[in-house]
């Protein structure tokens, strides 16, 4: 968590409002468009960029790569490389979905990719690897990381 | 845990790591059949001599970790796609075209490898090119979705993960991701398609019998299927439905596991079985297969385009349908069986005990040993995954969840060695700590772990697929390169052997041990480099394990660079083949370290020959239909990158040069027609078209001396090779009544022939295997004897792939012997042995390679 709180250029609670594609050199890339709700680190992004999709009557799918739809919601940990194109880190590690409702403090999850485990005696669930937080416990978070990277 | 391996391969997934899940193949479903998968591929028939060519954008990456360099970095692309390209039951190749310039257009289907900004964590990613509306095609390998383009994307900066290029995880990470470009998605089997934080590849070993199988479902050769085994059936819950995308594996004790993901209906076929004895089992894809948001497994489709999903997880079982491995079934799999209805009967459960475990070992770094009994205290490093000193009776493994809690199994089986004798949680419950015993004299290679967890009907098991690594030796060590002044360089360290082979920086430094050093001779190098200078074994240990990135380092003499001084023809018209000519200026060419591109899908190169230090020849046909324009001339020579000017295709030169020209198709031994080395004196046989107009009106000299014509056919022209030509390439011109043609004839040596083969077990053929690391003897007929006084002369190459020489000496009955190293694994299949003089090659020789 604090590699992705330092090593990311922006983090953003932001809505995908909308997407198209376009070849970057021969890889399609999906930029998605953020209405941006609360930027939490750097300069907010006014889009992200997936690897991936339909351009020119051509698609390519690469594996790892997340889609979204427009509306979805989530906190974004993004970078923004020398060629200005902004990726999520490590596709989907930087990625916190929000949950309607909750005000100004909802509830944050991040959809890890290991979900869930089964105890080995009981055969029963015994933990949901997905990670949750709510929003305010992320804002503190985010502040102290970068105020001890500072020093 | 930290190490050197972790580091280098691992730490990346621990933290940051993008799971690593997809599909077997990209397929496509008729819902009227969802039996038969329609996979995504290259159409054979639109490649030239059925070869994809990658070309890697001349941008290359932007920043290096310090001394790296665009020449490591090609080096390593190149060795990755030959592995891809050894695949013998493929009748896919797969080549290395050099530099392309970006924008680059083209007509015929290929790959391209870019460097981009990859955001922190993504170590590369790989993806074929089709049409946005799956199209599916017909044609006499079936029905398929072709592949127009692929495309690889390599880190832009090697100064992060996975770089820098001389790591091994660069090498595999490209491996990797050129199996993506070529129709391939993930499996859970260890090899070089599986997930990344349980694969268990290496440079000695960087693809395995599944993802050779994976290939060959793809492109096979014809009858490919008779080399191996077969093995199929259906899986279905209690209630008779089918389920979907189940992961059915066929695993034996020791060797590597092939797997196949069951398709809607819940029917299975694994295909490409090398000869062993297999037990089955099938497993649930992993939880981070398919998670919300489309990530991971792209998820077959039906003819419109609608997702066909995955069914519901459920316990993990042996065939007939137990999590005892010692109850399961056996299957022989020899050459052609075939074996039909195993079918698993599945119990839906949710979750999974375990599905991401790493295993580690404690590498002690003093006396390069991986100890059963640690001492506390000690500054060991841990690798992953874990090496089991096989000399020892007893074991030491590490185990951990890569994310989330480790949970504790009740018993933990190797497979043909037995249970674990204890396991234990320590330091925080984060680890499992396995030991084993009864271990002493097992070999080498990789070994096959089972964790049960539960007991009754909750029980269920974790399968983990060459887990562990026997070894009976510590990882190599470098102390120091030194230059003896001929050229040569002399390679002190630990832990050497005959298979040990030296790296400077991305690039193999041919040469022989000598005793405890290794004397080699460094790629072509650019004036004062510094190489990092690794040595990697059999194994599948280097010295990367103890040294880090704190390697022996070699520097390079400062002297003049090279450049290329004349390119003829600069233009060939699309349709027609020919003969291109390239010297240089201060060049290094050696055979084998350089190559030559035309920077377009549309020109390929055939064959290559390096006819000195400063000459090249080689021969190059244009596409017919090739996209017309300029396009960018490279030569690759060592780490050297050479900038050589434009090539033009000429639009619509085509129709009018093909009138009446000669247009070389190929030119064959005339006393050994599957031979394209001829000898001076003998028959040689030119084909193509409009090559004669008679024996009067048609010439053919070869450098320049006249050669006799005996036919002169519309399609083929037979001539007499002139005599007293030496051995090598030499350039033959072809002239008649509708112009003139060149091509570059290989002059050889009459091929030696392979009588016999035989390693540390006895024999060596296509039912007694050879082991990667093998010292292996072939006993040869018709070999010029006085190669035993220049053994650069002799290429023995398994699959294609080039392994050392160690010797030559003269046999019985005017027969020779040769020794050589086995130094990479081939997955237990079957591959044939080739002994080359002076480049002119027998047929070859098949042996079993695990």
């Amino acid at each position: 968590m604090n590699d992705l709180i330092v090593k990311s250029t922006a983090i953003v609670h932001a809505k995908v409002a909308d997407s198209y594609t376009a070849f970057s050199g021969p890889v399609i890339y999906t930029h998605y468009k953020l209405q941006i709700i609360e930027p939490l680190k750097g300069q907010a992004p006014a889009e992200f960029v997936i690897p991936g999709g339909i351009a020119g009557g051509q698609r390519q799918f690469f594996a790892g790569a997340p889609a979204f739809q427009k509306g979805d919601e989530y906190v974004f940990f993004l970078w923004t490389n020398d060629q200005g194109l902004t990726h999520v880190m490590g596709l989907t590690q930087g990625l916190f979905r929000v949950s309607a409702g909750g005000g100004s403090n909802p509830a944050l999850t991040r959809d890890a990719s290991h979900e869930e485990m089964v105890d080995g005696k009981t055969g029963r669930m015994v933990k949901d690897h997905t990670l949750n937080m709510r929003m305010g416990t992320l804002r503190t978070l985010i502040k102290t990381t970068l105020q001890r990277s500072a020093q | 845990m930290k190490g050197r391996r972790i580091l280098a391969l691992a730490a990346a997934a621990l933290f940051w790591g993008v799971p690593a899940e997809a599909y077997y193949h990209y397929d496509t479903y008729y819902r009227t059949n969802l039996g038969f998968p329609i996979q995504a591929k290259f159409d054979l028939t639109a490649l030239p001599n059925s070869t994809v060519t990658f070309y890697v954008i001349d941008s290359g990456p932007a920043t290096f970790y310090p001394n790296d360099s665009f020449g490591s970095v090609l080096g390593e692309v190149k060795q990755a796609l030959a592995a891809w390209n050894a695949v013998p039951s493929s009748a896919l190749r797969i080549s290395f075209g050099g530099l392309q310039a970006a924008g680059q257009n083209a007509n015929t289907p290929g790959g391209k490898i870019v460097f981009q900004n990859l955001a922190p964590g993504v170590l590369g990613m790989g993806s074929p090119q089709v049409s946005a509306v799956p199209t599916i095609q017909g044609g006499i390998y079936g029905n398929f979705v072709p592949i127009r383009q692929s495309i690889v994307i390599l880190t832009n900066n090697t100064g992060q993960l996975p770089g820098p290029s001389w790591l091994e995880g660069f090498f595999t990470t490209a491996v990797h991701e050129i199996g993506h470009a070529l129709g391939l998605q993930h499996t859970w089997t260890a090899a070089a398609m599986s997930q990344g934080v349980i694969r268990n590849t290496s440079r000695a070993r960087p693809i395995d019998a599944d993802d050779m199988a994976g290939l060959s479902v793809l492109y096979g050769n014809p009858n490919w299927t008779a080399n191996f085994g077969t093995i199929s059936g259906h899986v279905t819950y209690t209630d008779f439905t089918p389920v979907a995308l189940a992961s059915v594996v066929a695993i034996p004790a020791v060797g590597p596991a092939v797997s196949t993901l069951t398709n809607p209906d819940g029917s299975y076929t694994i295909y490409g079985l090398p000869p062993n004895t297999y037990q089955l089992y099938v497993h649930p894809l992993p939880p981070d297969a398919v998670v919300p948001g489309g990530e991971g497994l792209l998820l077959p489709t039906d003819q419109s385009g609608v997702t066909i999903s995955a069914t519901g997880t459920f316990r993990t079982v042996f065939y007939p349908g137990t999590t005892d491995p010692t109850q399961a079934s056996t299957f022989v799999m020899t050459a052609g069986t075939n074996i039909q209805g195993q079918n698993f009967t599945v119990q839906a459960r949710n979750g999974v005990p375990a599905y991401d475990l790493v295993t580690y070992s404690y590498l002690d770094p003093v006396a390069r040993a991986y100890p059963a009994s640690p001492a506390q205290g000690a500054n060991y490093l841990f690798v992953t995954p874990a090496y089991i000193d096989s000399t020892q009776n007893q074991a030491l493994v590490a185990m951990q969840a890569n994310t989330g809690p480790t949970v504790q199994p009740q018993a933990v089986t190797m497979l043909g060695v037995g249970p674990a004798y204890y396991n234990q949680m320590f330091d925080n419950n984060a680890y499992d700590a396995i030991y084993f015993s009864g271990i002493a004299g097992l070999g080498t290679g990789p070994r096959h772990l089972v964790f049960q967890y539960g007991a009754g009907p909750s029980a269920d098991i974790f399968v983990l697929p060459d887990a562990v690594n026997f070894v009976q030796k510590g990882p190599p060590s470098v102390s120091s390169a030194s230059a003896n002044g001929d050229g040569t360089v002399t390679i002190n360290g630990f832990g050497f052997g005959p298979d040990t082979r030296i790296f400077f920086d991305g690039l193999q430094a041919p040469g022989a041990s000598n005793g405890g050093s290794i004397v080699v001779t460094p790629p072509a190098g650019v004036s004062g480099q510094t190489s990092a200078v690794s040595a990697f074994n059999s194994d599948g240990q280097n010295s990367v394990l103890l040294q880090g990135l704190n390697p022996a380092q070699y520097n390079y003499p400062f002297t003049a660079g090279s450049q290329i001084l004349a390119v003829t023809p600069s233009t060939l018209a699309p349709g027609t083949t020919g003969l291109v000519d390239i010297t240089a200026g201060s060049g290094q060419f050696v055979t084998g370290q350089v190559t030559l591109g035309f920077g377009t899908n549309d020109v390929t190169v055939n064959r290559l020959w390096v006819a000195g230090p400063n000459h090249l020849m080689a021969n190059v046909t244009v596409a017919s239909g090739a996209y017309p324009g300029f396009s960018e001339i490279s030569v690759i020579s060592g780490f050297q990158v050479i900038s050589a000017g434009t090539w033009n295709t000429v639009a619509g030169a085509a129709a009018a040069f093909q009138g009446s020209s000669p247009q070389i198709a190929a030119l064959v031994n005339g006393s050994a027609p599957a031979s394209t080395v001829l000898q001076s004196g003998g028959y040689g046989v030119i084909y193509g078209t409009n090559v004669g107009t008679g024996t009067s009106s048609t010439q053919v000299t070869v450098n320049g001396v006249p050669a006799q014509v005996l036919f002169a056919g519309t399609t083929q022209v037979n001539f007499v090779v002139p005599p007293g030509l030496a051995s090598g390439p030499a350039a033959m011109n072809l002239t008649n009544t509708g112009g003139s043609a060149s091509y570059v004839l290989a002059i050889g040596p009459p091929a030696p022939s392979i009588q016999s083969i035989s390693g540390p077990n006895g024999s060596v053929d296509p039912t007694h295997f050879a082991n990667p690391g093998d010292i292996l003897t072939m006993t040869v007929s018709g070999l010029d004897p006085t190669v035993i006084g220049n053994l650069s002369r002799l290429q023995v190459a398994v699959s294609g792939l080039a392994m050392p020489v160690l010797q030559v000496a003269p046999g019985a009955g005017g027969s020779f012997q040769i020794q050589f190293v086995d130094e990479q694994s081939f997955g237990g299949s079957q591959v044939p042995v080739t002994v080359a003089l002076d480049g002119s090659a027998g047929a070859g020789y098949p042996i079993a390679a695990r």
